[in-house]
């Protein structure tokens, strides 16, 4: 079998992806014998734009040319991998999309200054182009890349748990700090696979592997308020790294007009 | 005459997407823009209304490579904003897990994006062939930084152990006698690049401008201190870092904006900034690289920043082992996790592996966060790329093409630029909205 052409592509966000597959230091040579990086910015000059076997893309889209990059990008590659909660979810600055772009714009610029750099809402992968795979966690999980490109080199196909972070939390006997201790985690919606990082470290799940399947997020709430959590502590915990994650906007968007009316999510006609 | 035009799009092995724009006239360059294109994301914007707790994860997303100084300079100056303050364990660890990065920063960067330069390759990868043993030393050292990182940070990329007032755990007795070793043998591998960076043929070129470094004349800090000028000698607070000194202007081709000092003095701030105006304070193995590589300081060629990189590597090393051998004697206490917050606002200057990185908020008296400002080490150094190319240019006029091509990448690598940090470099004061 002739070795698969891969590219990592990075649009924006902190390029922590791409660097974590820099730091696979232990699997970085073996992994070269068994695949061709024919495009990897980050890392080497001579880099050639497709066709790629498998396109890894990290980063979130913001303006439209970068809208257009991605389509072509599409184009040349036969398996397109969503890599990090921005290209999965949107990432941190999604949360941008919850207010009002423009105002934000115009306090930094001025009116006319703010012309430059066109309102645009923050958008993950999969709202552009077709996506195959989903690669979660912010970085990337390098362990959960490695798998998936075992996978496609013996020809199967990769597929995530479908179980909370409180599974491998319990797994671990960890001390659970919701339960125990009253400190907000987001485990019991969030999708596994960090190996209950930082509940772990004594610190509450952050959210960044976004929602579990079918994840119950009115009785996360519940639990959340009952534990002492306000309403503006419940919509800042589950709005941070996946603002375009269907399940955290559909619930999001329904409570907080319940809240208040005024609340509104960011216009995407005004470019 | 005619007008030669290079436009390095997308510079490579680089974080982040930077182009470089020069005309050259003769032998002047008549326009030169650095143009940082990586899209906006506006952190200083949707961090307002956070948690100050929370903003430690959220402002680490700056930037991947120095994640950890942002999640330091965040928690240092949040907790200064709401009168928490740290033991001086706390304090020690910081350090350690800030050197896990240096060490891990410097490396990438001497290992892995500058060395294929000098050595005439697109990269790493392709050095593989023809220097197998060196390029397995680099990935060895690589993980062993990483490693320091993960064990502290819990991670190797956005720690997720720090929290105001400290650690959530500590590592054991056992954890730090393994990490020690692994250190001694960076340190070694630390002498195999120098050895290997003082053959290295690095372009002669000195452009003196005014450097900025974090001094607090007693040790070569990287999280707290005062912002020393190098030429000036002038000393100044964190807290007054905007008041008659540093001052930002947005450029229309770039998202990053672009600083200057004292009313419009070029300046700046890296490792080799570090070590000039520090250097009295490296540990001795330090001092011994600045002999080896035959450097006089103070040093003005932006090229021998990795030469100050390999100085770092091994000073970084040396520190980390110290403070390692005293926890392993003295295993580290738990932390106090009970305070109470105030109102206020907190200011810090720290070095993040690039360079002076500042960070500045004001939380309220239920901890919510009413103002962000961070000055990225990249932000400080756009203005300084452009004058180095103006001075450089007419130096250049005996190279070909793809040579003046290949300087002007090199340089724009020298100084080490995180672009996806410096975007977000543009200031959103959410209070003049009304």
């Amino acid at each position: 079998m002739a070795k698969p052409q891969i590219g990592i592509v990075g649009f924006t966000g902190c390029a922590g992806c791409q660097l974590s597959l820099l730091d696979l230091e232990d699997e970085l040579l073996d992994l070269l014998n068994l695949v061709d990086i024919i495009d990897f910015r980050m890392a080497m000059t001579g880099n050639k734009e497709g066709p790629y076997d498998i396109l890894f893309v990290e980063g979130s889209i913001v303006n439209d040319k970068q809208e257009e990059e991605i389509k072509e990008l599409r184009k040349k590659a036969t398996v397109l991998v969503a890599m990090g909660s921005c290209a999965c979810f949107g990432g941190v600055q999604a949360m941008r999309n919850y207010r009002d772009d423009k105002k934000i714009r115009e306090a930094a610029y001025g009116k006319e200054g703010a012309k430059n750099f066109p309102v645009f809402q923050v958008k993950p992968i999969n709202k552009v182009v077709d996506v195959d795979h989903y690669l979660l966690e912010c970085p990337v999980n390098k362990y959960e890349f490695l798998d998936f490109v075992k996978y496609v080199l013996i020809g199967g196909t990769p597929k995530l748990p479908n179980l909370p972070v409180c599974h491998q939390c319990k797994a671990l006997e960890n001390r659970c700090i919701f339960l125990e201790d009253n400190i907000i985690c987001m485990g019991p919606v969030i999708q596994a696979g960090c190996g209950a990082l930082c509940p772990s470290h004594g610190m509450p799940c952050d959210g960044c592997r976004g929602s579990t399947l079918e994840a119950a997020y009115q009785q996360q709430v519940d639990l959340m308020i009952k534990k002492g959590a306000s309403v503006q502590d419940v919509s800042r915990f589950v709005l941070k790294y996946n603002g375009e994650d269907p399940q955290v906007k559909d619930f999001l968007l329904k409570a907080w007009q319940e809240q208040d009316k005024n609340l509104q999510y960011g216009e995407e006609e005004e470019k | 005459m005619t007008v030669k035009k290079f436009h390095l799009e997308h510079i490579c092995r680089v974080e982040g997407h930077g182009n470089l724009l020069v005309e050259i006239d003769g032998n002047k360059s008549k326009n030169v823009e650095m143009q940082i294109v990586e899209g906006t994301r506006f952190f200083e914007g949707f961090a307002v209304g956070r948690k100050y707790d929370e903003a430690i994860n959220i402002m680490s997303r700056i930037c991947a490579i120095c994640s950890t100084s942002h999640q330091l300079s965040a928690v240092e100056a949040l907790e200064r904003s709401v009168s928490i303050v740290p033991s001086d364990q706390v304090h020690e660890f910081r350090v350690l897990l800030d050197h896990g990065e240096n060490l891990q920063s410097h490396i990438l960067h001497v290992g892995m994006l500058a060395l294929p330069d000098f050595l005439g390759y697109d990269g790493v990868i392709q050095m593989v062939p023809k220097y197998p043993n060196e390029v397995k030393l680099i990935l060895r050292m690589k993980r062993i930084a990483n490693d320091l990182q993960a064990l502290i940070g819990g991670r190797e990329i956005h720690p997720v152990n720090i929290r105001p007032g400290g650690f959530g755990n500590y590592p054991t007795t056992r954890q730090l006698e393994e990490m020690k070793d692994k250190l001694v043998e960076f340190k070694k591998g630390t002498q195999t690049i120098a050895d290997l960076y003082a053959t290295l043929d690095i372009p002669q070129f000195k452009n003196k401008t005014e450097q900025l470094a974090v001094y607090d004349g007693k040790t070569y800090p990287f999280i707290r201190g005062d912002i020393k000028s190098l030429l000036s000698g002038k000393i100044t607070p964190p807290e007054d870092y905007k008041k008659d000194f540093i001052k930002e202007e947005v450029k229309p081709y770039s998202t990053a904006k672009f600083s200057t000092i004292n009313d419009g003095e070029i300046y700046y701030v890296s490792p080799l900034a570090r070590v000039n105006i520090n250097s009295k304070f490296l540990t001795d193995d330090a001092k011994a690289l600045i002999k080896q590589f035959g450097m006089k300081l103070p040093d003005f060629n932006p090229f021998n920043n990795n030469l100050a990189r390999v100085i770092e590597l091994m000073h970084c090393a040396d520190e980390a082992i110290e403070i390692l051998d005293k926890y392993i004697m003295k295993p580290p206490k738990e932390d106090n996790k009970n305070f109470r917050i105030k109102a206020g606002t907190g200011t810090i200057a720290t070095e993040a592996p690039r360079g002076l990185l500042n960070h500045s908020y004001d939380v309220n008296k239920e901890g919510i966060i009413q103002r962000v400002d961070v000055i990225t080490p990249t932000a400080h150094n756009t203005n300084k790329i452009e004058d180095d190319v103006v001075k450089f240019t007419p130096k250049l006029t005996d190279m070909k093409d793809d040579e003046i091509e290949l300087f002007f990448n090199m340089l724009v690598r020298s100084y080490d630029p995180c672009i996806s940090c410096s975007t977000h470099a543009i200031t959103i004061d959410l209070r003049r909205t009304k």
